[in-house]
């Protein structure tokens, strides 16, 4: 049962993951490249961040 | 299967949002426009007539539309006569740059609707019919404001004489259109020829009437104003038992009217100056030619014609563009209501100016004493007049000081007052959790949410409000320990005090000072009271009102200046004009302005 929660708070970390990395895309794109590095950057903190606690602390 | 991967893909990536601002204003639009207008400022500068054709292809494509085309765009009637847009068109290359009034009739339509941006101004008429001259037909077409103008005298005075008399047999010898339309077509009392558009735009601006003819390169300009304006009433802020009640009103020419009934004198001059680069709002200077001295006349000119900026809607604007020092808390303008107070201080040599829209007339060079004065100080006999200024001066060093010395005793200083008032003061503030100056401030400021909310509360509801407040919320908070009852009375007496500063402006000036004398007994007791005056009467006596000493003749002490300052004289002994005002003609009267004393005594 605990793998299963740690499944769907993975996947859904990775949705998150994976929208917020797009968005960072298009404002790169749209030549906001600080804007892009800081929302890449979050991105993977968000992502990095519960999947460490989750794993390694909890 | 495409709308379902459509929807997975924007489930996963981020996709922009459709664009829903209602509005939105872009920084293109204001630089492409201002561009635009430098463009145009360069153009007339070089004294270049029309535009390149690649500017104009230019603009198209950034998307910027000419008045002319949105014209064209809007206006539906201009599809229908074609040949008539197509005159236009012509002419519209040439109106951008036209400073005159053109002999073809297009030319000056052209311009006007460019101008007023017809047909999009709505309240813009623009009326064209034919003359009949010496036998031959002449387009014509008059422009006016409507709601600006009186459109029985546009009708009687404008339009009836050119569309019917004109067509009756004119006994004249003189060939010229122009003279014939003013002397014989044009019956109004108020008939100018200009040549400049300007000139015809402002005077349309402001009530008139532009008349073109077609075939002369003069336009006249009729003046009919008439628009809805206030009667006189009596005047709000000065209100006084004895003497006038007439009060100004927002119309320039009847409150220059109303100072010249009451002075009578062919040697009143009242000049009119425009303020503001496009309001070009009238004001009048007034003046007695041979009383203000002229250097005085010469500096409220130049500082008026100095003022650079749009709009201007009321002499509060303005009394604050000329004065001298902004940052005085006191006003160094008098700002009044009444005529008479205005028609009475010009006969001192003063200067007055009077605003368009505007019932405060602007009164200068001011002094402090003078803010201090009521125009019934005038119209009462001396010996009341004399109390009513004593009472009103202890009201106001009252309303100034009363709170700061309360903190200053209370606190610092409880040996000077009797010990039973001592013991009652403390009786009373034994249940307050607060020092005093905490109790005072909750109190001060409580009176002037109070004063505030009873200004801006319509009617008998604001009085309704002013008891309520007073006498309910005084009460409450006595009874629940937040303030001592003593202070409720030196609240109560500091705010009747200031109701007795004759002008408003000063008072607002003491309300403000009164924080300033709080917050320094509460710092140092009498001791800070005493460096607030110092500073204060330093702050005073180094500041000018258009060259005057703001506290003369007190500081500097004048010559013969006291007979009608702190306090006043027989109005018979008042022979002199304030001798600091260096008027041309410092005697007013005579020595002996009751004659009838002498020749009693030569019996």
């Amino acid at each position: 049962m605990r793998n299963l929660n740690m499944i769907i708070i993975v996947i859904f970390l990775l949705w998150v993951f994976i929208k917020t990395v797009s968005y960072g895309k298009w404002t790169w794109n749209r030549k906001n490249r600080l804007g892009a590095i800081a929302i890449i950057i979050i991105a993977i903190i968000e992502l990095v961040l519960p999947i460490y606690s989750v794993y390694f602390i909890l | 299967m495409a709308d379902f991967k459509s929807k997975l893909k924007g489930l996963f990536f981020f996709k922009e949002p459709e664009k829903i601002e209602k509005f939105i204003l872009k920084e293109n639009e204001s630089r492409n426009s201002s561009s635009e207008n430098k463009e145009k400022d360069s153009e007339e500068r070089e004294g270049r007539t029309s535009r390149d054709n690649n500017n104009k292809e230019s603009s198209k494509k950034r998307g910027v539309k000419t008045p002319i085309a949105r014209i064209k765009q809007v206006g539906a009637k201009d599809e229908e006569k074609s040949e008539g847009s197509d005159e236009d068109d012509k002419g519209s290359k040439d109106i951008s740059g036209m400073t005159k009034v053109s002999k073809k009739l297009s030319d000056n339509l052209a311009y006007i609707k460019e101008k007023y941006t017809i047909p999009v101004n709505s309240d813009i008429v623009i009326r064209e019919f034919n003359i009949t001259v010496k036998g031959k037909t002449i387009p014509t077409f008059i422009v006016f404001i409507d709601g600006m103008t009186d459109t029985k005298v546009l009708d009687l005075a404008i339009l009836q004489p050119l569309m019917l008399l004109s067509n009756m047999e004119i006994k004249d010898d003189d060939n010229e259109v122009g003279n014939i339309i003013r002397d014989h077509l044009l019956p109004h009392n108020q008939i100018q020829i200009v040549t400049e558009l300007s000139d015809v735009v402002d005077d349309i601006n402001f009530g008139g009437c532009g008349v073109f003819v077609d075939g002369i390169d003069k336009a006249f300009t009729a003046d009919v104003k008439g628009w809805k304006s206030r009667s006189i009433e009596r005047p709000n802020t000065e209100m006084v038992i004895r003497g006038p009640q007439e009060g100004f009103n927002e119309i320039l020419r009847t409150n220059t009217g109303l100072i010249r009934k009451i002075l009578k004198d062919e040697d009143l001059i009242a000049e009119n100056i425009s303020v503001g680069r496009r309001s070009k709002t009238p004001c009048s200077l007034m003046y007695i030619k041979d009383i203000a001295n002229e250097s005085l006349v010469n500096e409220v000119r130049r500082r008026l014609e100095g003022i650079k900026i749009d709009y201007l809607f009321d002499s509060g604007e303005l009394e604050q563009l000329i004065e001298d020092n902004p940052y005085l808390a006191a006003p160094q303008i008098l700002a009044t209501e009444r005529p008479d107070r205005v028609a009475s201080m010009l006969t001192e040599g003063k200067v007055a100016i009077v605003v368009q829209g505007s019932p405060f007339v602007l009164v200068m060079p001011t002094t402090h004493i003078d803010l201090f004065h009521t125009p019934e100080d005038s119209y009462l006999r001396f010996p009341y007049a004399n109390m009513l200024r004593i009472i009103r001066i202890s009201a106001i060093a009252m309303s100034l000081l009363l709170p700061g010395f309360y903190i200053a005793i209370t606190t610092f200083h409880q040996e000077m007052i009797p010990t039973d008032l001592l013991f009652a003061i403390e009786a009373s503030r034994e249940k307050v959790p607060f020092p005093s100056l905490v109790e005072i401030l909750i109190m001060e400021f409580a009176f002037e949410f109070i004063r505030e909310a009873g200004v801006r509360i319509p009617g008998p509801l604001g009085s309704t409000l002013g008891i309520i407040g007073g006498l309910i919320l005084g009460q409450a908070a006595v009874a629940a320990n937040i303030v001592s009852p003593i202070l409720i009375i030196i609240v109560a007496v500091t705010g009747i005090g200031s109701f007795a500063v004759p002008n408003f402006s000063l008072g607002y000036a003491y309300r403000i000072i009164k924080f300033v004398y709080i917050f320094l007994a509460a710092t140092a007791g009498f001791l800070g009271i005493a460096i607030g005056l110092f500073l204060q009467g330093l702050w005073l006596t180094s500041s000018k009102s258009f060259g005057i000493p703001f506290m003369a003749p007190i500081a500097p002490v004048t010559n013969g200046g006291l007979t009608d300052q702190i306090l006043r004289t027989p109005i018979w002994k008042q022979e002199k004009r304030p001798d600091f005002l260096n008027a041309k003609n410092n005697r007013k009267q005579e020595h002996f302005s009751r004659k009838w004393v002498q020749d009693d005594k030569k019996k």
